[in-house]
């Protein structure tokens, strides 16, 4: 079965909706790109991605990453591709021109992406990995560091990692061990760490750590964290690799899916020659990392749409294809033609579901991938806004993102059947592969912790106003619609319970009953995900019965039934008249659960905190 | 060394075509465009041949503003400069008019070693062009090619023949057609695209070209297209159930009296 990626929706996204073009023309690193180049770049990239990487996923999931003697291997397929493919620049589309990178924007990059993601997520950990380490060496590392190693890795050369996790540091970074000791110019590091991914791997000749590590003497918890460059192989003058670093692979996870994907146990410094260079200063290595935080937690975001359309587009294939059953009104007729599933409602709802939800996080993370661009305008209200903005959302991209994309996977695995569990068709794949986007970069817990404890009160609750305020303007503009006023009304209705909760919320956490908001984190983000996600099918249905009733216009179509054979003739009013459905679905039956969730949350229910579970 | 790719930009082999009644063309909306496939090893070997022996890659196409992005891809590819020939007096060209005019800009660029083009375009299948090009210009010319050594001069290739390949040295200048197999072509990179943005595009007209009202377009073409229709759909087969001793003869009388053939 062909992995479809959806390109109109994409670009109805990238230049309907957000207009991306006009945006990036007053933005200085952007404005002498055109259309035309970002096209062909989404275009190429697609086109490789399909060709070249989807094939790896089989591969990924049953040949693996092999570990023996601390060396990890990845099959033979996976390294020529990872050649091919840094070489042609797709591991470098948005990376900085100054380090060869394509310098594009990063919605564009996203845009290209979906498709490497949804080919073979396993494959491009290592270079998504490569880039975010990047980013962090040329924002706060010296002249020297950035001149060693970000051309290296951004031209793919060299890989990267993020090394946070230890096996008694999780969630709680704050808590890990391992040491950095001052000696010249440099540091001794010695500690473990798990479950870091690529860090060890036969792709490239070098591998570059970025490691968390406490100074001696630092002080406890997130406040005594320092940042390290500790490269696998040392730095020669000439700025090759070197001699070993005494950074030993100890093993790597057996895990649920992801098996192409190495995920390491690093044991750093066991003989006391393990050298790492401070970025930056000591004791503010969390803030350099929470840097890059957003970016990472917006690729999570992206594993969930990739996969989840992926999981939608193999679904609604599967569900023309397979013939079972009859139409249920012929129930009773033996002789009845059988159908295809995808005439039958219950499959059908299966299909709208994935489909507005993965359409609404499309919308969304683009727009977000968009205000990462605006944080480069020359105006500082621009910035300042787009910096809210995603602050508010990424908590959402990441935790509610993720979750769409495991339950587009349950989804069309139902669409499939038995045929769904089998390793014969690649739902059952993907299932495996995004769950564990959930859990790492902060489980999804934690972006519901980081939502309603963080977010909702930054800077005064001035961050969340502002995007409340651009929902606001836009349901004033068009809550009288012609033809969606229906879907304003309801759409309202969800944002007013929305805001009544944030003012509970607020309320309880001036009284001791702090800890309800906290148990309802997730319920929140949720419920909030449900809101966020109805704004941008609801934008994206204004623009698509414009456009319809553009097209009715010009070919004539004045009644019911000409208007029925425009939309089934042409490709673009099919595409209008889809988006108008699938915001209409989403509105009409996933929105309302915002209200029962408002009154759940209301009922401050504290049976989970008091109920005994050492029973 | 000169070579002179010829291509065409066509819809996606993916696409679902849609013929509206009545009208000589399919329905475009929508459609994805891309390089004809087959333009693909043409441009790929004409730039594995500019990579071993030096010289210059030169695309040609005839097409509106559109099929500049079919020229993109194979500049991002690494030919070098390209040629487009657009206008009202181009419309309605068949295979003859088409392959005239880009005789035309041949002659006109000059100094060509080789001319590379695919076997045939998917869109329409006619697999004309090339071959005609070749006679029009008065040079040999090789169909279905899938080697190719550039040799003193001459070129050694082999090509596709009915049952089996045919091994042949033609004296340059010469065009040959490329047949799947011929190589594997390159993907367009990132550095290539962007560096195809400052690469030389020129547009000539069929007055440029020195081509008379009556040469170019549908005036100068030697077919036209009345119609277009899809083909007949295949009715849903029909199963018969039971004894071979009471099937066969029911069969068989359907063969002759309904489906007539026998
Ligand atoms: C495939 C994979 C790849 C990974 N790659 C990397 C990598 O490259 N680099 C790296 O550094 N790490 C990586 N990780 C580790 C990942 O980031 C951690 O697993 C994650 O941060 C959770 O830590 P933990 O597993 O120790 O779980 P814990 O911290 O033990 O959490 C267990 C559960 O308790 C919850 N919990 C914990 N604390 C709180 C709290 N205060 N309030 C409420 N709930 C809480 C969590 O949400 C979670 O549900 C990877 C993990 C996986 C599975």
């Amino acid at each position: 079965m062909a992995l479809k990626i959806n390109r109109r929706d994409i670009d109805f996204i990238l230049y309907e909706q957000l207009d991306v073009e006009k945006a990036y023309a007053e933005i200085d690193d952007f404005k002498d790109f055109t259309r035309e180049d970002y096209d062909m770049v989404i275009t190429e990239a697609h086109n490789f991605a399909l060709k070249e990487v989807e094939p790896l996923n089989a591969i990924g999931d049953t040949v693996g990453a092999k570990f023996e003697n601390g060396v990890v291997t990845l099959p033979q397929e996976f390294k020529d591709t990872y050649r091919k493919l840094t070489e042609n620049g797709w591991a470098s589309i948005g990376s900085s021109p100054e380090y060869g990178g394509g310098g594009f924007p990063t919605s564009v990059g996203i845009a290209a992406s979906e498709a490497f993601t949804a080919a073979c997520v396993s494959f491009m950990f290592t270079v998504g990995l490569s880039r975010g380490n990047c980013a962090v060496i040329e924002e706060f590392g010296t002249e020297e560091q950035k001149a060693t190693f970000c051309e290296k890795l951004t031209s793919g050369e060299w890989s990267g990692t993020m090394c946070l996790t230890e096996p008694g540091a999780g969630t709680a970074v704050g808590d890990l061990s391992t040491r950095a000791v001052k000696d010249g110019d440099e540091y001794l590091i010695s500690g473990t760490k798990c479950f870091i991914t690529s860090a060890e791997h036969d792709l490239t000749d070098n591998i570059i750590h970025l490691v968390l590590a406490r100074v001696e003497g630092a002080p406890k918890g997130i406040k005594g964290i320092s940042l390290f460059i500790v490269p696998k192989n040392r730095i020669n003058e000439d700025g090759t690799a070197g001699e070993p670093n005494d950074v030993v692979c100890g093993g790597i996870e057996h895990k649920m899916g992801l098996h192409g994907s190495p995920t390491c146990v690093m044991n750093f410094g066991e003989n006391g020659r393990c050298r790492g260079q401070l970025i930056g200063e000591e004791n503010k290595g969390i803030v350099y990392m929470f840097h890059m935080m957003n970016e990472a937690r917006i690729s999570c975001g992206l594993q969930g749409l990739a996969q989840g359309a992926a999981c939608l587009e193999y679904a609604r294939q599967y569900a023309h294809e397979r013939i079972q059953g009859v139409d249920i009104r012929e129930m009773r007729n033996a002789y009845a033609e059988r159908v295809p599933i995808v005439n039958h409602p219950d499959i059908r709802r299966s299909l709208m579901l994935m489909k507005s939800y993965t359409e609404g996080l499309r919308s969304l993370i683009l727009f977000a991938a968009l205000q990462t661009d605006l944080l480069k305008s020359g105006d500082k209200a621009v910035r300042d806004k787009a910096d809210d903005l995603l602050a508010i959302l990424t908590p959402v991209i990441k935790g509610y993102g993720t979750d769409i994309g495991f339950k587009c996977a349950d989804l069309a695995m139902m669409v499939h059947g038995g045929y769904g569990y089998t390793a014969e068709y690649p739902v059952e794949q993907q299932m495996r592969d995004v769950k564990a986007a959930s859990i790492y970069e902060g489980c999804n817990g934690i972006q519901a912790l980081d939502l309603v404890g963080r977010k909702l009160g930054m800077k005064g609750g001035m961050a969340l106003m502002s995007y409340l305020m651009d929902i606001n303007q836009f349901v004033a503009a068009n809550e009288k619609h012609e033809s969606l006023a229906p879907l304003f009304k309801q759409f309202t209705a969800a944002r007013d319970a929305l805001v009544g909760c944030v003012t509970q919320f607020q309320q309880l956490g001036a009284t001791k009953e702090v800890l309800i908001p906290v148990l309802n984190a997730t319920p929140f983000l949720n419920m909030f995900g449900h809101v966020v996600l109805a704004y941008n099918l609801l934008q994206q249905a204004v623009i698509a019965n414009e456009k319809l009733d553009a097209i009715f216009d010009e070919k004539d179509a004045a009644d019911d039934e000409a208007k029925n054979e425009v939309v089934k003739d042409s490709p673009n009013a099919t595409f209008y008249h889809n988006k108008i459905k699938t915001a209409s679905f989403f509105i009409f039956n996933v929105l309302p659960e915002v209200s029962s969730i408002v009154a759940a949350i209301r009922n401050a229910d504290r049976s989970a905190l008091d109920v005994i579970l050492d029973y | 060394m000169k070579t002179i790719v010829l291509i065409k930009q066509v819809p996606d082999t993916e696409t679902k075509v849609k013929v509206n009644p009545g009208e000589t063309d399919i329905n475009r909306e929508g459609i994805n465009l891309v390089l004809n496939p087959y333009d693909e090893f043409a441009a790929e070997e004409a730039i594995k041949i500019k990579e071993a022996k030096g010289g210059e890659v030169v695309v040609c196409t005839l097409g509106e503003k559109k099929a500049e992005e079919a020229i993109r891809t194979a500049l991002a590819m690494g030919a070098d400069r390209a040629i487009r020939l657009d206008g009202e007096a181009f419309a309605g060209s068949d295979n003859y008019a088409t392959a005239k005019a880009l005789a035309k800009a041949i002659e006109k660029e000059g100094d060509y070693d080789l001319i590379l083009c695919g076997k045939q375009a998917v869109d329409d299948d006619s697999a004309q062009v090339g071959t005609l090009v070749a006679e029009m210009l008065g040079i040999p010319s090789a169909s279905l090619v899938i080697n190719c050594e550039v040799g003193d001069g001459s070129v050694t290739i082999t090509r596709e023949i009915e049952g089996g390949n045919q091994e042949l040295e033609i004296a340059m200048p010469c065009l040959l057609t490329a047949q799947k197999g011929l190589n594997e072509p390159r993907y367009p990179s990132l550095p290539g695209i962007m560096k195809a943005k400052r690469k030389k595009l020129d547009v000539l007209s069929a007055g440029d070209l020195g081509l008379g009202a009556d040469e170019a377009g549908a005036a100068g073409s030697k077919t036209a297209i009345k119609e277009l229709s899809m083909p007949p759909e295949r009715k849903a087969g029909q199963v018969f159930e039971g004894e071979p001793e009471e099937i066969v003869p029911k069969v068989a009388q359907l063969l002759r009296e309904e489906a007539k053939v026998i």
